[in-house]
């Protein structure tokens, strides 16, 4: 839950597409895969 | 002086016949007999089926058989020592219920009435309690989501703004707190959510209202509640009031929510009324109509288009089954009426598994095509991938040898089966379920931090 949190704090444009227009590229997915392992790996 | 008085005539007739002033004859009739929540009446004869009927004592009913020399009368309140030989009056009207937005928040009677301390609502609009469903032409596909919160149902059995899913399983596995923890999620979307309690004891719906005081937005919530000591008509009628104060709601162009909490309880109380009232008793000494009173319920819930103002009602009927028959009777018959079905499972919940779904036994048959292409993307194979895992699971508890490919879907199986483990009153933003999926089928090495188990494949 806390890695949860933490990343979706880090990325609140990306929340706000997904959130409110129900959006989702491949290129965001890799983001927010690069921005969990480089927080928390 | 003449054109003024010719004048004065014409604006008189106007007036006159604007008024519609029309003659109303109120018949009386005399109660028969008096059984266990009915009463036979003689003498009403242009009585009209579902017309309100009032008694001497006070008390209230509804005409629920007609036949050539009596009516059968089912009550609604009794409270007064109804007799033989007491007067019995037509009103010539339908029972209907107050609506309004002065009932969000509200914990009401299944007539409307407050039962939470409140005022009673004056000048609302009153809505009648059976209604004709959207007709075909009102009606629209279903592309809008409606979120539980809930990661497994949102992923895999998606629910649409119109929909009726059905919400099944044994006793105390968790099926109120699946439509509890859905009403919860509404907080933070426009939806207004209204809880019908059927037949429940009251302590039951007491700990219902105040999680959703806790953890939800009551404010946007109706209670509608029949409990156990309620009459047998006023259970009977409870799911019909609720829905139409959803109507309201809906014919404002608003989307409302709506828990039937339980059905069973209503065809229970359906069963003893037709008894009574000395029905031909069908299967499980159900009567023969018992499919059309569900089904005529749940017609009721749709989404309407832009021309109808485009609300939308979304039903979450419960229903209970014993030991796991979903083939008895009831659940068959639900199960035929709705878009789709989330069945609770006894062994999964005493395993510690919440929320205890099964998903190979769930189905929501329309609710994809109002899954948003975010989820859609993370979640499209998460389905098939899940039920063929719980399949081939059972391998694992004997030791058997398993093939490569085997042993990989046990091990995405059970990463799954973390992940979409939740507890109660923790739900899930769009975002939130997104980013877990993300991480299930991408993230493995971060899968294992989270999850503490041993190296993937």
């Amino acid at each position: 839950m806390k890695i949860l949190h933490r990343t979706l704090s880090a990325h609140a444009e990306l929340v706000n597409k997904i959130d409110q227009e129900g959006r989702l590229t491949d290129k965001d997915i890799e983001m927010l895969i690069n921005s969990i392992t480089a927080v928390e790996i | 002086m003449e054109k003024e008085i010719i004048s004065f005539f014409e604006k008189l007739k106007d007036t006159v016949m604007k008024t519609g002033f029309s003659v109303q004859i109120s018949q009386e009739g005399k109660v028969l007999s008096v059984g266990d929540g009915i009463v036979k009446v003689s003498g009403l004869r242009d009585a009209k089926l579902y017309e309100l009927i009032e008694l001497e004592s006070g008390d209230k009913g509804i005409v629920f058989d007609l036949d050539a020399e009596s009516i059968g009368v089912v009550l609604l309140t009794e409270k007064n020592g109804i007799k033989a030989g007491d007067g019995a009056y037509k009103t010539e009207q339908i029972v209907s219920v107050p609506a309004g937005e002065v009932l969000l928040g509200r914990v009401l009677d299944a007539l409307g009435n407050p039962l939470d301390g409140g005022p009673k609502s004056e000048h609302s609009p009153y809505y009648p309690v059976e209604r004709e469903a959207p007709s075909l032409l009102q009606r629209d596909f279903i592309t809008q989501p409606l979120y539980t919160g809930i990661k497994l149902i949102d992923a895999m059995l998606p629910i649409g703004r119109g929909q009726r899913e059905l919400v099944i399983g044994d006793p105390s596995i968790g099926k109120t707190a699946v439509a509890v923890d859905t009403i919860i999620n509404q907080k933070s979307s426009d939806v207004i959510s209204i809880y019908v309690a059927i037949g429940q004891n009251i302590s039951h719906i007491l700990k219902i209202i105040e999680e959703i005081q806790k953890y939800g937005d009551f404010s946007k919530t109706v209670f509608v509640v029949a409990d156990a000591s309620n009459s047998l008509g006023l259970q009977y009628i409870a799911p019909y009031s609720a829905t139409a104060i959803a109507e309201y709601f809906l014919d404002k162009g608003r989307d409302v929510l709506i828990v039937y909490d339980d059905l069973s309880k209503h065809a229970e109380a359906y069963r003893s009324l037709s008894l009574l009232l000395k029905r031909p008793p069908g299967r499980e000494a159900f009567p023969g109509d018992i499919f059309f009173i569900h089904s005529r319920l749940l017609e009721r819930s749709a989404k309407l288009n832009q021309h109808s103002g485009g609300g939308s009602i979304t039903a979450l009927p419960i229903v209970e089954t014993q030991q796991g028959r979903i083939s008895s009777y009831i659940p068959t018959n639900l199960i035929s009426i709705t878009d789709g079905q989330i069945y609770l499972d006894t062994l999964l919940f005493n395993k510690g598994i919440r929320p205890a779904i099964d998903v190979g036994k769930s189905v929501s048959r329309i609710g994809g095509k109002a899954q948003v292409e975010a989820m859609k993307k993370v979640a499209e194979r998460l389905k098939i991938d899940y039920s063929r895992f719980a399949e081939v699971e059972v391998f694992t508890k004997f030791g058997a040898h398993l093939e490569d490919e085997t042993a990989k879907l046990i091990r995405r199986g059970e990463r799954m089966r973390e992940v979409l483990k939740q507890p109660r009153f923790h739900p899930f933003t769009l975002s939130a379920m997104v980013l877990s999926f993300v991480i299930l089928n991408q993230a493995y090495s971060m899968l294992l931090i989270l999850l503490r188990r041993e190296p993937p494949v």
